[in-house]
């Protein structure tokens, strides 16, 4: 396929469509990545896939195509995940798929989208998020990085953390504070930097899944030149809040309640359990809470994709999509009785482990802003209900 | 924020968009909780001939009976439009049952010149028909009728039988009667008033009524109107259209019930505070937005996809998720309120009963995941 004149996938109909994704998947999938025991398989196991989309050009099925991607459409990008979720296709580094890139090709100079862009298609640069700091979590905008200006440079000093794909990442997006009075939102500002210059340590996290997939980043005198920073100077905030709002849609597609789903019937048919009505029913009501979730992907993606803002209300999808993975993993905990509980499945690849998936699901409703954030920020913005007094 | 238009194709087409509107100026002034109230547990009031002039001039008659029949043409679609309009006015309207179950009914009939004659009649606004098919519980048609038989006599057709739940059948000139014939299903068209119909209505939860009705009486060869399988799809055909236009209805209710619920956190203080300002309240309240939201883009995709084979899926999807929502929202409601909310001078109280009677006729949400999970039986077996 020549890569300089991609494909219009959108013009294929649904079934073909989702034929040639399936046929390739199925051909090319290395097998024993199938079902990985981690969330995020280190960049090492997965590099070799990430190569062979890239190659296709389906590593990037949400961007527009003349930035390399494959633009699709809303209905398009469902089947897409469908396919990766049925073949259980672990996550890859998808941190500059879905989120930076995005943003940066809404929000990032010219120069900035030439250098980074295809280097994100490529996987050469990994990322990772800056947001959250040890005083800074769900009130984000109290963070106390600081980015101060010296020629045509920032020094940045400061100490994030929960910073997912550490372990693999190049490059680091951050919110740093420019000015220190007025509202905190109206002073931050939205920064890139490679992860080996001087001045940055890691310090990775262990989750209670037992991956180091999560860390810390201490900054020290770092310098990031003035070209670095992504869109205007103390306009960091409103750039995060639309990162955020893709992180959302992209955290409300039905990807990771399609895997859990895949995982518990793949379950249920191998032990008999599909058979029982009682776990039938409870089943069936968690396959339409999914199901129906797809109609709500589908408008927040349709609006996104004719150039529109999806706005607070994208927050519902957030919500339902997290709270939904975490119902069918905990079904299949506790359907799995005492195996369920035994640790060493865990890490066997391949396996069905509703333990992985118990662990797994933790973290959907904390990241990218907690449910009880999601569930404050639509009862003010979009109910319109009041503060307290 | 709840508006259909959205989520909806179908709904931003400017002659679609010109009948909901319509539609809307009509219950705006003569429809409404307060007609609703007046007309609680009043038998008399269904049968109201005037409603269905007035019906008749909005389009309402005439919505989806084709044009060359006199009608509007729309698609089914149009009907969730309507309905949810309806129910968000709390309209007491016989719109599902008499202006949406028998209209699909016939359609789903194909070119059968009966049907096509008795549709243009409802067109105009003359006959009101009702579709008399259960004999209990609700399930889903089959040839198989314990009670109710058709069988040929001297002078025409003799049905003898009692059919329950009948809804809209005070208002109706007509009922179309599902019965076997000679062994195989049938439609009957049996007018209202022959000799041998006796009709006992049922006062339900929201002061609105529907029948029993009892059949030991002859009618004309000319009032079968087919027999046959095809009876049997087309109903199933006709009770998935209902069931989506009865979803719409739903959801109009639960999203005006979530609107007087929005109101009262934002107005009503307590402890020196909007209710609405204790976040407890607010996680409540934006729960039950968000399983409205679910069933709002839900129903938009559905509108678009009514008369596809996407249909039937579509329609027990919607049916399930807006009568749980409806229900969840309704009580929620009633407690959200506080005493307020338990008392019959508010109106709140009206548009919970409304959604117990919508949600419990034509399969609630458990009938209707069972159906779905047959379907995904049948497709794992296929």
């Amino acid at each position: 396929m020549n890569a300089l004149a991609p494909i219009d996938w959108n013009s294929l109909s649904d079934s073909d469509f989702r034929a040639e994704l399936r046929g390739f998947i199925e051909a090319k999938f290395p097998a024993h990545l199938r079902n990985h025991p981690r969330r995020i398989p280190r960049w090492e196991d997965t590099r070799e896939w990430f190569g062979t989309l890239s190659a296709k050009g389906w590593i990037a099925p949400n961007w527009p195509r003349e930035h390399g991607g494959m633009g699709l459409t809303a209905s398009k990008l469902l089947i897409y995940f469908e396919e990766v979720e049925r073949w259980g296709i672990p996550r890859l580094y998808d941190m500059g798929l879905f989120m930076f890139g995005p943003v940066l090709i809404r929000h990032g100079t010219e120069a900035q989208k030439r250098e980074y862009l295809p280097k994100i298609l490529s996987g050469e640069h990994r990322w990772a998020q800056g947001y959250s700091e040890p005083g800074a979590g769900s009130d984000l905008a109290s963070l106390r990085t600081m980015a101060i200006p010296e020629d045509d440079h920032y020094i940045v000093n400061g100490h994030k953390t929960w910073s997912t794909f550490l372990d693999d990442a190049t490059h680091l997006f951050l919110l740093a504070c420019t000015r220190n009075e007025g509202r905190k939102q109206d002073g931050i500002s939205l920064f890139i930097t490679p992860l080996d210059v001087v001045g940055i340590e890691r310090r990775l996290i262990t989750t209670i899944a037992g991956h180091a997939e999560l860390g810390e980043v201490f900054l020290d005198n770092v310098r990031i030149p003035g070209a670095n920073m992504v869109g205007p100077l103390h306009g960091g905030w409103g750039i995060a809040k639309d990162l955020l709002e893709f992180e959302r849609i992209n955290n409300g597609s039905p990807k990771l309640g399609l895997y859990a789903l895949n995982q518990l019937q793949e379950y249920a048919k191998r032990t008999g359990l599909a058979a029982d009505p009682r776990f039938a029913e409870r089943f069936t009501r968690l396959r339409l809470d999914l199901q129906d979730q797809s109609c709500a992907y589908r408008h927040f993606c349709s609006l996104l994709k004719a150039g529109r803002t999806p706005g607070p209300e994208v927050s519902l999808l957030k919500i339902w999509s997290t709270e939904t993975y975490q119902r069918l993993a905990e079904l299949f905990l506790e359907v799995a009785g005492e195996e369920g509980v035994e640790a060493d499945r865990v890490d066997v690849p391949g396996a069905l482990a509703a333990l992985r998936l118990y662990y797994r699901s933790r973290p959907a409703t904390i990241y990218s802003g907690s449910s009880e954030v999601q569930r404050n920020l639509l009862a003010k913005r979009v109910l319109g209900l009041p503060a307290p007094k | 924020m709840f508006s259909l238009r959205q989520a909806s194709a179908l709904a931003r087409e400017p002659d679609v968009s010109a009948v909901v509107e319509a539609t809307e100026r009509f219950l705006a002034s003569a429809s409404g909780p307060a007609c609703f109230r007046q007309a609680r547990g009043d038998p008399e009031a269904a049968v109201d001939a005037a409603a269905f002039g007035r019906l008749a001039e909005v389009g309402l008659t005439g919505a989806l009976v084709p044009e060359d029949l006199g009608g509007l043409g729309f698609p089914a679609g149009v009907a969730v439009l309507l309905a949810e309009r309806l129910g968000w006015s709390l309209a007491r309207e016989p719109f599902v049952e008499n202006l949406v179950l028998p209209y699909a009914l016939l359609l789903a009939l194909g070119n059968n010149a009966r049907a096509h004659a008795l549709l243009g009649g409802m067109a105009k606004g003359g006959s009101v028909v009702c579709v008399a098919f259960q004999e209990g519980a609700f399930a889903l048609p089959s040839a198989e009728f314990p009670v109710a038989r058709i069988e040929k006599v001297g002078n025409g057709l003799r049905l003898r039988g009692r059919k329950r739940f009948v809804v809209g059948a005070r208002a109706s000139t007509h009922s179309l009667v599902l019965a076997p014939l000679e062994g195989e299903a049938a439609l009957l068209c049996v007018p209202s008033g022959a000799a041998g119909v006796t009709r006992q209505d049922k006062l339900l939860a929201d002061g609105t009524f529907w029948s029993d009705v009892e059949f030991d009486t002859v009618v004309a060869e000319d009032a079968l109107i087919e027999r046959g399988a095809s009876c049997i799809a087309a109903l199933e055909n006709a009770l998935d259209v209902a069931n989506l236009a009865l979803s719409g209805e739903l959801y109009g209710l639960q999203t005006r019930i979530l609107e007087m619920t929005l109101d009262y956190l934002k107005t009503r203080e307590q402890f020196g505070q909007p209710l609405g300002a204790f976040q407890a309240l607010q996680h409540r309240a934006v729960n039950l937005y968000t399983r409205a939201q679910i069933g709002r883009f839900l129903l938009g995709e559905a509108v678009d996809a009514t008369e596809t084979s996407a249909q039937a899926q579509y329609a027990s999807r919607c049916k399930a998720r807006t009568a749980d929502s409806a229900l969840e929202i309704a009580k929620e409601g009633i407690q959200l309120h506080g005493a307020i909310g338990f008392s019959d001078e508010y109106d709140l109280g009206l548009y919970v009963k409304r959604i117990l009677v919508r949600s419990a006729w034509l399969g609630g949400a458990d009938f209707h995941r069972r159906r779905l999970e047959s379907f995904e039986l049948a497709e794992a077996a296929a």
